[in-house]
């Protein structure tokens, strides 16, 4: 392995006149130590040809901490709403149950917190994390009254990445699901159970949380399963009246709808599923397991465990400030099968019956 | 939140009566202790709720094997041409220095092996990599025409992850362009200049290769600017006799389109660019970018250094073999201006 081996701390140290712990702490980046000098060792561990074993420099500073707290590395779940809140929405405590258990098997801590607890500033939660030395944060998706907020912290000081397309700043790593691909399976599987006519509802709003993509989704499996244009209902005001007016203009014979909601305007207005027209959830939030509608069931689990994976790794490159790049990481959802959109055959009269 | 962390190897030990090397040795499985013993050790932790720290094992193990070979943890970039072919691709010489960028960061090394030696099987190369103590690798992208191609590895033996769409099985850890942004923005950027007639053309393999994002993305975007729609050129077989035709079919103001042919055909067809037809193009390389080709740029540096960040996130979790649940990560190219559009009028 060619490696200009043996270029230590001690090495830089000597050279600068500086001691091994100021070295150390400019090459990490930790404040206390001037610029100019931090500047100064950076060059020269560059010129010597210093290398940071990686696994290994991770590791002493884990010791560094621990003498210190036998803890171990803390991350910190950074909800939006006081006291636990965020435990009655399905979708956060799930992503909540997936950052535990892959925190639990790489050895990591989680601790949640609650932005506005006890009328709290971000700032001072930004100064409270600092203090007790948590440095890598995920952030949980805003809900949908606050999507624009910006969260007043100091985000040169962590590494953050966020769940969700809802949190537009500061530039961030982000985690969520693939809400193309859950729009062309969703087309997909209702499409290879014999529905010829569908239909797609979803408030403008959310299909712009989602990037854009269920429409872009349900557009291009449109074009790929050759069916002629069905006008999609995306209204920005998201209303039952709006819903029932579509639905009685085009008569698709199945609908790829949002939610719940949709399905209970559907059946409000006196629709009935899947006799009329089949519904799919494009994505299925838990609470819809019980009345088994079919839809793309969304792995919050796991994209809340890919969270901690993506921390884990920037752990090791010690990144910390917002990224120049962010990525975007994404994981797709699965089909689940269900009474409202059932399988259909043709009969004799060249019609189509629901089986 | 338990504190587990509090329980070492020695109260392990010390409850079973063995010695904190045996149990250090049970946990990893190593053959040289009895099989009742080890299953005695990994109940017990488990019972005792021990958690391995996993920075610190895979510290520890670095240590063990550095004792003996000073090596930093090497990742494999494995390319499908022979030999030193992949030098003449520019998307992979700009991943692989993208790689490399971030594995020096991290102090790990990399090397490049080809899937393509003469009489080297898949099989063999997986061997040889591990012969070397090579566990983890990035897969390159598979060249357009080979993308249906089998891969005949042991996944199950390496921490992999890959650049690009193209490697469609086994589904692991992947790397890529955002191509959904890609489209958006270049159709965004062109009707931002005055056409209206915007058409699409891409292969078909171009349009398996971006998951259906690039012509996704399109379409969105021409519903979004209430354009009518167009037929698209997405064909099986991407020949000039198809484009010129398709091109006099559709009479489009502007092409979205990707390859080094598209302006070329178009002037073959006795369209000026930009005069005539407008050309923006889905993902350049430095070479058209440097030729004043209006497009997007993919950052594929960028790209390269996300994958390596996604194995290092493997290794941290001592994932081998297709995970569980496979990331993406996309990330947004940029518009180069270029002059193969109009200025707005």
């Amino acid at each position: 392995m060619p490696q200009k081996d043996g270029v230590t701390l001690r090495d830089i140290a000597e050279r600068l006149r500086l001691s091994r712990m100021t070295v150390s702490m400019a090459l990490r980046d930790v404040p206390g130590v001037a610029a100019e000098t931090r500047e100064r060792v950076r060059r020269t561990a560059q010129e010597m040809g210093y290398r940071p074993d990686p696994v290994v420099s991770r590791a002493m500073e884990s010791i560094r901490l621990s003498a210190h707290q036998r803890n171990p590395t803390i991350v910190g779940f950074i909800t939006h709403g006081p006291d636990g809140e965020w435990r009655s929405v399905p979708t956060v405590s799930q992503y909540a149950d997936g950052i535990r258990s892959r925190a639990q098997e790489l050895g990591m801590e989680v601790q949640v917190f609650g932005r506005g607890e006890q009328g709290m500033s971000d700032r001072r939660l930004s100064n409270i994390l600092q203090a007790r030395g948590i440095e890598r944060l995920i952030v949980a998706p805003l809900p949908r009254t606050r999507v624009g907020e910006r969260i007043d912290f100091d985000w040169e000081r962590f590494t953050a990445i966020t769940l969700g397309q809802s949190l537009s700043w500061p530039p961030m790593h982000r985690c969520c699901a693939n809400h193309f691909e859950a729009a062309v399976l969703a087309y997909h599987e209702v499409a290879r159970r014999g529905y010829r006519r569908i239909g797609l509802a979803v408030s403008r709003d959310e299909d712009q949380r989602a990037g854009g993509r269920w429409h872009g989704g349900f557009l291009k499996a449109e074009v790929d399963h050759r069916r002629e244009p069905v006008p999609v209902f995306m209204p920005r005001d998201w209303t039952q009246m709006g819903l029932r007016d579509w639905l009685h203009a085009v008569k698709p014979d199945a609908v790829i709808g949002q939610s719940s909601l949709c399905l209970e305007w559907i059946r409000a207005e006196g629709f009935n599923v899947p006799e009329d027209f089949a519904f799919a959830c494009v994505s299925r939030r838990p609470a819809l397991r019980a009345q088994s509608v079919a839809g793309i069931r969304q792995r919050f689990e796991g994209i809340g465990g890919a969270a901690v994976s993506l921390l884990a790794s920037s752990m090791i490159g010690n990144d910390h400030r917002p990224p120049a790049h962010p990525t975007t990481v994404e994981i797709t959802g699965e089909w689940v099968d269900g009474i409202t959109v059932p399988e259909r055959r043709p009969n004799r009269a060249g019609s189509v019956a629901v089986a | 939140m338990p504190k587990s962390s509090a329980i070492t190897l020695r109260h392990i030990a010390e409850q079973l009566g063995l010695s904190r090397m045996t149990v250090s040795m049970a946990l990893r499985d190593s053959p040289s202790v009895a099989q009742a013993t080890r299953d005695r050790v990994f109940r017990t932790a488990e019972e005792l709720g021990y958690t391995r720290d996993p920075i610190m094992s895979s510290a520890m193990e670095t240590l063990r094997r550095s004792a003996h070979q000073r090596n930093h943890v090497v990742v494999a970039f494995v390319t499908h041409d022979p030999g030193e072919a992949w030098r003449e691709v520019p998307t992979l010489r700009e991943y692989h220095q993208g790689i490399t960028a971030r594995a020096e960061a991290l102090g790990f090394d990399v090397q490049v092996f080809s899937r393509h030696e003469a009489g080297v099987s898949d099989r063999e190369l997986a061997d040889l990599l591990c012969a070397r103590g090579i566990r983890s690798l990035i897969m390159a992208p598979l060249p357009p025409e080979r993308m249906d191609e089998q891969i005949d590895f042991p996944w199950e033996r390496f921490s992999a992850v890959t650049v690009g769409n193209s490697l469609a099985r086994p589904a692991i850890h992947r790397a890529c362009s955002n191509h959904f942004h890609a489209a958006e923005t270049a159709y965004a950027r062109v009707a931002d200049r005055g056409y209206t007639r915007i058409a699409l053309a891409i292969s078909k393999d171009e349009d398996r290769r971006s998951g259906g994002k690039l012509h996704g993305g399109y379409l969105k975007s021409q519903a979004d600017h209430g354009h009518g729609p167009l037929p698209a050129y997405v064909p099986e077989k991407w020949t000039q006799e198809g484009f010129v035709r398709w091109l006099a079919e559709t009479r489009p103001e502007a092409v979205i389109g990707l390859g080094a042919s598209l302006q070329p055909w178009i002037e073959s067809a006795g369209k000026r660019v930009p005069q005539d037809i407008g050309c923006a193009n889905l993902s350049l390389d430095a070479r058209m970018a440097a030729a004043g080709l209006s497009g997007i740029r993919h950052l594929y540096v960028e790209i390269g250094a996300a994958s390596l960040n996604l194995l290092a996130g493997a290794l941290v979790g001592n994932e081998q073999g297709p995970p569980e649940l496979p990331t993406m990560v996309d990330i947004d190219g940029d518009w180069h201006p270029g002059n193969t559009l109009r200025e707005r009028d």
